[in-house]
């Protein structure tokens, strides 16, 4: 039987958005072409690079929110 | 590292009764993607916490008010309520910034604490400014699907439907963004980890 993994496969399969058949359609794809195997591990590492670069905003910030949140509180 | 045994659901209930303990908890469960989203679209870290702060007083008013009914998707909603947000502003501006701030904060600001050694941890810091100025090369479309697919963690339909776009547009989109990092990734030969 020949797979049929479409890069928009392989990003749903990333995503974890891929229906139960397609998703063992992509894995074996992956676990068997050499190509599309390189071709989804750099897409891990973006999503793990995408992951690493979150960022945090002022700890002031929270506080004022939290301020809003206790001065605004109803009786 | 704190373990997510409270859904985002129950500590919501817990809020609109009164329980502000559970709006921190929201908070810090969710804000670095809730800021990383908004900091990718201004590039300016000021006005970046400014509409954070303004997101989470659109929440709490929201919440208090009954209005609020997303079935558990609150990363979901609060990202959108950060997006409009976000483009009311550049619409009171009439355009969009061009370059980062100088990003100008203290090395050791949000790295966890850990036995790595300095080289490292300066090396993390640069991947990690380099990746979210490579996002920023992407086009509009394709870096607002970057944000509301991996950070707002939205489905490609929600995408879809929020950016009035199909489904395989939505993918399509996020199939070239992900292609245009990759290239530029190798282009600019960049290591994505300090190991």
């Amino acid at each position: 039987m020949k797979s049929e993994c479409t890069l928009n496969d392989l990003v749903d399969y990333l995503y974890n958005e891929t229906q139960l058949l397609k998703t063992v359609e992509v894995q074996n794809t992956i676990d068997n072409n050499e190509e599309i195997n390189e071709i989804y591990q750099d897409m891990v590492a973006i999503s793990k690079a995408l992951d690493d670069s979150l960022i945090a905003p002022a700890a002031c910030v929270r506080e004022s929110i939290m301020n809003y949140a206790r001065l605004t509180a109803p009786f | 590292m704190c373990t997510q045994q409270i859904s985002d659901n129950e500590l919501v209930a817990q809020f609109i009764k009164g329980d502000e303990n559970a709006l921190q908890k929201l908070i810090i469960r969710h804000e670095k993607k809730v800021y990383t989203s908004i900091y990718l679209l201004v590039k300016d870290s000021d006005l970046a916490n400014d509409i954070f702060q303004d997101t989470f007083i659109k929440v709490i008013n929201t919440l208090r008010s009954g209005n609020y009914n997303e079935e558990g998707k609150f990363l979901s909603w609060v990202l959108r309520i950060a997006h409009n947000l976000t483009i009311d502003h550049f619409r009171g501006q009439k355009r969009m910034p061009m370059a980062y701030d100088t990003e100008e904060y203290s090395i050791f600001d949000t790295l966890p604490l850990m036995d790595s050694n300095v080289e490292d941890k300066i090396i993390n810091k640069q991947i990690q400014i380099q990746v979210r100025q490579l996002i920023d090369q992407l086009p509009f479309d394709q870096k607002e699907v970057v944000i509301m697919r991996h950070y707002g963690n939205m489905s490609f339909k929600e995408i879809a439907e929020a950016t009035n776009v199909s489904i395989n547009t939505s993918l399509g989109r996020m199939r070239y963004a992900i292609i245009n990092l990759r290239k530029m990734i190798e282009e600019k030969n960049l290591m994505l980890s300090a190991d």
